[in-house]
C-alpha cells in the first residue's frame, strides 16, 4: 500500500506563543511538535504497512523546521518525508490542501490511502483533509476511530455522539481524517530515531509545485492572546443577596447582562 | 597395614584427583564465562591499599555481615570455624596420600598452637548453624529462601566439623609420638566423654578411618557442589567485596548513545552483562537481608532484588554456551516470554538503594534493574503506559508535567528572586528543580527557602526558563536518550554562567547534578539545602525564634540519604529550629529509612499491586504520635502528604524549608 500521512509542525500547546503587533508573533522560545492528531494518522499507516507492505510517506507543508516533525513521522515508521517548504506557520487551508495534493502526485507514485489528523491544534481549521479530497476528487471521512482496510476498501467507524458510532466504507484511494481512540501512537524505539535522521527528505517549494502564495483565499487579519484566567471570586451573604451581587456584577461589571 | 596404606594412598589419590579436577574445571567453566560476557565495566581496580584494608575490616572483621547482630555473629562462627579446619582437613588430604606427610615436623610449636584453635572454633560452628537451622525452621523470615540448596550445605557441613572433631578425638587416643592430647583440648573432652581411651588401638584407628572418609567425602562433595550452588558466595564474595565501589556516591552508567556501531543499549540479554555484574551474581547467597529493606518487596510488590539477581545468576548459567561459543546471537533476551523478570519487577524499584545499602557482599542490583530498563525502553519502546506522556513532556516543555517552561519561573511573583541572566555574579545558583518550579507543593516549598535564603542574606539567582528538568527521572526511568538531552542542555546552560555553587531544592537534581553530570563535563561544586542551610545556621545567619512546632520526625530521602550519605545535616536542623519541642526517629530512619515511593520516577507510574509504599509510610509516620514528619525532598512530602490524608492521623508534612522559614520568621 501506497500511503500518505500528512502532518503538521505546530507549537506545543503549553508554548506561550507571545504576539508582536498585529499579526507578528515570536516563537523562539517555543517547542514545535507533530501534530498530536496526526500521530494517530502515522500510527495507522505505520500499522497498515506493518500489516500489509507499502510504504508510508509522512508530507508536510511548512517552515524549514518542519523536517523535525518529518523526523517524528520517520521515528515512528514512516520511510520518508516531503516537505513543502513555505515562510509562514500560517498557511491558508486552500493553499495547503492544494500543496499537499500536488506533491503526493508529483511524488509519482498512485496513493492507496491519504491519512491526516482530524485537524491541527494550532490555527484548529479543521478543513484540510475537505479541501483535499475536493481537490483530489477523492471520498473523506474525518474522525475515524476504527480503521480497516481491505478489498480495495476502507472500512471507518467514527463517533457521532451519545456513544453511538456510524460504519462507513470508502472506495480506496480515499482521505481520512484521524483521531484519539483510533490507536495508541507509539513511543519511538531509540534506534528507529536514530534511522530517522538519515531517512530521506525531498524538500520542495510551493513554487516548484507551480503554486502561489498569493493566491490565498484567506487573510490573517490580526491574532489577539487569550486573556489570562482571572481568580474566581466567591459571593457571600444570605442567598437573595448573593443573587441581587451576582445580577450585579454581570450588569454593571462584566457587562453581559 | 601396608597394604592398606598403599590401597588408602591410591584411593584418596584417585579421589582428590578426580574432585579437584570436577572442581577446578566448573570454577573454570564460571571464570572463562565472567570473562566471555561483552559488556563493557568502566571500573577500575584502583586504591588497592583500601582494598585489603577492606578484605580486613569486611571480610575478616565480618563487619557487614555483622550488622545484623543475631545472624551475623552465627556467620562469624561459621566463618571462622570453617576457614579454621581447612588446613588441618588439607593436611589429612595429603597425609591420605603420603602417609609420612606431616607438617608438625616442620614447625611444631605453630602447628600446635594452629591446632587448639581449630579444635576450639570448630565446634562452634555448629553453634552457628543451630542458629541458621533455628531462623529457617522455626523464626522463617520471608526474606530469607529456605530451600533444598540451604539445607544441603547446612547438612555438608555440619558433618565435615563433626567429622573433624570426631577424627581429632579419636586421633587423641592413638598412640602417636605427638602428644594430639594437648593441642585438641576440645576433641579430648569428646574422647574422654564418649570413653573412646577404652577402646583397643585397632577399634580406635578403624574409628579414625571411619571419620576420615565421611570427612574428607564430604568435603570433597562439598567441593563439587559448591560452584553450582548458592554457595559459590564462598568463591565469589571475597573477590566482589575486594573490588566494591569504595564511594557510597554512584553514578549511573552513561550510555553512549552516538555510538553508531552499537546494536543495542542497555542489558538485553545476559551475554551483555559486564564481568563485574557476573561477579556480583556469584557472590550473592541469597541471605536476602535486600529484600527484607526493599519497599518494593515490602508492599506485595513482585519485586525482589534477592530474586532479581538469583534469576540473573540463573539465565547466565543456563544460557552459559551460546556465550562461551561467542554465539550471542543465539543468547535469549532476558525478558522473554516466561521469564521470571517480568515488566512488573523491574518497573516497581523506586531506586531507593537499601538493597545496595544493605547488602553484606557489595552487591549493586540497581544496575541490573536499571539497565534493563534502560534496555526495555531504548529498544523495545516497552515501558508502563502512563510514562509516555511523561516522556513526551519532558521532550516537549522540559518538565514531567508538561507546563509550558518559560513559565518556569512564576512561582516566585511577589518574592524579589533574581534571574541569573539578570545576576550572572550571584554567589549561588540556586536548581530550583521541576517540582519546586510547578508543583503546587513544590512551590510553597521553594517560596519557603527563598524566604529563608533571603534572611539569611544569601546572595543568589535561579535559572528561571532557562533550566530544565535534570534528567534524573528520565533517566531511572531508561530514557538515556531523553534524560542526555535534558543533561546537555543544562550542561550548556551551566557553561554560560560557570556558577561558583549550585544550590538545589530536591535530592533528585542535587544527586544527579553532583555525581552524574561530571559524566557530561559539568562539575560544580553542588550543594543540597539542607547541608548548605545547616553551615548558614551554625553561622549564626539562621536564628530559631524559639517556635515549638512540638513533636518531629525527620522523614529520609533515599537521594540525601542512601545515595549521599545526608543524614546529620537535616536532623540537626530539624532539631535546631524546634528548640522547645522534641524531636523522634521513625522505626526505619538513616540508612534502613523506607522510601516514600516516589523515586525511579515511580512518583509518575500507577501503583497499582499490594500495598501502597506512601501509605505504608504514612502509617509509620502516624504511629510515631508526631505533630508533623519533616522532609527535605518534594516528591516525599508530596507522597507523605497523600499518605497521610488516607490514614486519620492529624500528622501534617513539612518542608525543613518551611520549617526553618517559620522558625526564623
Amino acid at each position: 500500500m501506497q500511503i500518505y500521512v500528512c502532518v503538521k509542525h505546530v507549537p506545543d500547546t503549553a508554548a506561550n506563543i507571545k504576539i508582536v503587533g498585529e499579526t507578528g508573533y515570536n516563537d523562539s522560545a517555543c517547542k514545535f511538535i507533530a501534530n498530536p492528531y496526526d500521530e494517530y494518522a502515522i500510527e495507522a499507516a505505520v500499522q497498515l504497512v506493518e500489516k500489509q507492505g507499502g510504504e508510508a510517506v509522512a508530507v508536510t507543508v511548512g517552515p524549514e523546521s518542519a523536517v523535525g516533525t518529518l523526523r517524528s513521522a520517520m521515528a515512528m515508521g514512516a520511510a520518508r518525508g516531503i516537505l513543502i517548504k513555505t515562510e509562514e506557520q500560517f498557511l491558508d487551508t486552500d493553499l495547503t490542501a492544494r500543496a499537499l495534493k500536488a506533491a503526493i502526485e508529483a511524488d509519482g507514485k498512485q496513493a492507496d490511502l491519504i491519512l491526516t489528523g482530524k485537524g491541527s491544534v494550532d490555527t484548529e481549521g479543521f478543513q484540510t483533509m475537505y479541501r483535499l479530497a475536493g481537490a483530489m476528487g477523492l471520498p473523506v471521512v474525518n474522525e475515524i476511530v476504527k480503521l480497516e482496510v481491505g478489498g480495495g476498501k476502507a472500512t471507518v467507524e467514527r463517533e457521532i455522539g451519545a456513544g453511538s458510532r456510524e460504519v462507513l466504507e470508502a472506495n480506496l484511494p480515499c482521505v481520512l481524517g484521524a483521531t484519539k481512540g483510533l490507536n495508541e501512537p507509539r513511543y519511538p524505539k531509540f534506534p528507529d530515531i536514530m534511522k530517522a535522521k538519515k531517512k530521506p527528505v525531498d524538500q520542495k517549494a510551493l513554487s516548484d509545485l507551480g503554486i502561489d502564495p498569493s493566491g490565498a483565499k484567506t487573510k490573517l487579519l490580526k491574532l489577539e492572546a487569550v486573556p489570562e484566567r482571572s481568580g474566581a471570586k466567591m459571593i457571600e451573604g444570605a442567598i437573595p443577596d448573593q443573587v441581587s451581587e451576582l445580577v450585579r456584577i454581570l450588569r454593571e461589571e462584566e457587562k453581559v447582562l | 597395614m601396608k597394604y592398606y596404606l598403599i590401597f588408602k594412598s591410591i584411593l584418596m589419590l584417585a579421589a582428590l584427583g578426580t574432585a579437584f579436577t570436577m572442581f577446578f574445571k566448573k570454577v573454570r567453566h564460571l571464570y572463562r564465562l565472567m570473562k566471555a560476557v561483552e559488556g563493557e565495566s568502566r571500573f577500575q581496580p584502583d586504591r588497592i591499599k583500601e582494598r585489603i584494608q577492606v578484605l580486613f575490616t569486611d571480610v575478616l572483621g565480618q563487619s557487614n555481615v555483622r550488622r545484623k547482630t543475631l545472624p551475623g555473629l552465627a556467620h562469624t562462627l561459621i566463618f571462622y570455624g570453617f576457614l579454621a579446619v581447612q588446613p588441618h582437613s588439607l593436611e589429612l588430604m595429603v597425609k591420605g596420600v603420603f602417609p609420612s606427610f606431616e607438617i608438625a615436623h616442620a614447625a611444631p610449636f605453630l602447628w600446635g598452637a594452629y591446632l587448639v584453635i581449630a579444635d576450639i572454633l570448630a565446634p562452634l560452628v555448629l553453634v552457628g548453624f543451630a542458629y541458621a537451622l533455628f531462623r529457617r525452621t522455626v523464626m522463617k523470615p520471608d526474606y530469607l529462601t529456605i530451600g533444598r540448596d540451604a539445607m544441603l550445605i547446612i547438612l555438608f557441613t555440619c558433618v565435615i566439623i563433626i567429622t573433624f572433631s570426631l577424627i581429632n578425638a579419636f586421633q587423641v587416643v592413638l598412640d602417636t609420638e605427638y602428644n594430639y592430647a594437648a593441642v585438641f583440648p576440645v576433641s579430648a573432652l569428646l574422647a574422654r566423654w564418649f570413653d573412646l581411651g577404652a577402646l583397643t588401638q585397632t577399634q580406635a584407628r578403624i574409628g579414625f578411618e571411619l571419620f576420615y572418609y565421611i570427612h574428607i567425602g564430604t568435603i570433597l562433595g562439598f567441593l563439587i557442589y559448591i560452584p553450582g550452588s548458592k554457595h559459590l558466595h564462598l568463591l565469589a564474595a571475597v573477590p566482589n567485596v575486594f573490588f566494591k565501589p569504595l564511594e557510597r556516591e554512584k553514578a549511573m552508567i552513561k550510555t553512549d548513545i552516538e555510538d553508531e556501531a552499537a546494536e543495542t543499549f542497555g542489558l538485553g540479554k545476559v551475554s551483555e552483562l559486564n564481568w563485574k555484574n557476573v561477579l556480583n551474581l556469584y557472590a550473592c547467597t541469597e541471605c536476602g537481608r535486600c529484600e527484607e529493606q526493599c519497599p518494593a518487596s515490602n508492599t506485595e510488590k513482585p519485586l525482589s532484588p534477592k530474586n532479581v539477581i538469583h534469576d540473573f545468576k540463573v539465565d547466565l548459567l543456563e544460557q552459559a554456551e551460546p556465550i562461551l561459543a561467542g554465539n550471542t546471537e543465539a543468547v535469549q533476551p532476558i525478558m522473554r516470554e516466561g521469564s521470571p523478570v517480568t515488566d512488573d519487577v523491574i518497573w516497581s524499584c523506586t531506586s531507593c538503594r537499601a538493597c545496595e545499602d544493605i547488602c553484606p557482599v557489595n552487591i549493586e542490583q540497581l544496575d541490573f534493574i536499571l539497565e534493563t530498563r534502560k534496555h526495555q525502553v531504548l529498544m523495545e519502546a516497552a515501558f508502563p503506559p502512563e510514562l509516555q506522556e511523561t516522556f513526551t513532556n519532558l521532550e516537549n516543555q522540559a518538565n514531567p508535567w508538561g507546563f509550558g517552561n518559560d513559565t518556569r519561573a512564576d512561582w516566585t511573583r511577589g518574592l524579589d528572586v533574581p534571574l541569573i541572566s539578570d545576576h550572572p555574579e550571584a554567589e549561588v545558583l540556586w536548581y530550583v528543580g521541576c517540582a519546586g518550579s510547578f508543583d503546587d507543593r513544590g512551590k510553597k516549598i521553594s517560596r519557603a527557602l527563598a524566604r529563608v535564603l533571603q534572611r539569611a542574606g544569601v546572595d543568589f539567582a535561579i535559572l528561571g526558563p532557562e533550566e530544565a528538568c535534570n534528567g534524573d527521572m528520565a533517566r531511572r526511568c531508561g530514557n538515556e536518550y531523553l534524560a542526555q538531552m535534558l543533561i546537555q542542555q543544562n550542561v550548556e546552560v551551566l557553561g554560560q554562567y560557570s556558577p561558583k555553587k549550585i544550590l538545589t531544592g530536591c535530592p533528585h537534581c542535587f544527586n544527579i547534578i553532583k555525581n552524574e553530570y561530571p559524566q557530561f563535563g559539568a562539575s560544580y561544586p553542588v550543594s543540597h539545602y539542607t547541608e548548605f542551610l545547616f553551615d548558614l545556621h551554625k553561622q549564626g545567619r539562621l536564628v530559631p525564634t524559639g517556635k515549638n512546632f512540638g513533636k518531629l520526625t525527620y522523614h529520609d530521602s533515599c537521594y540525601l540519604g542512601r545515595w549521599n550519605g545526608i543524614y546529620e545535616a537535616p536532623r540537626n536542623l530539624v532539631a535546631s529550629m524546634n528548640y522547645p519541642g522534641r524531636y523522634v526517629e521513625m522505626k526505619r530512619h538513616g540508612a534502613k529509612g523506607f522510601c516514600c515511593g516516589a523515586g525511579g520516577g515511580r512518583m509518575f507510574m500507577e501503583e497499582t499491586i499490594g500495598k501502597r509504599i506512601n501509605t505504608d509510610r504514612a502509617e509509620e509516620a502516624a504511629a510515631a504520635g508526631v505533630n508533623a514528619v519533616v522532609a527535605a525532598c518534594p516528591f516525599c512530602a508530596t507522597m507523605l502528604s497523600d499518605g497521610l490524608m488516607e490514614t486519620e492521623a492529624a500528622v501534617e508534612v513539612k518542608d525543613i524549608a518551611e520549617i526553618i522559614d517559620e522558625a526564623t520568621a
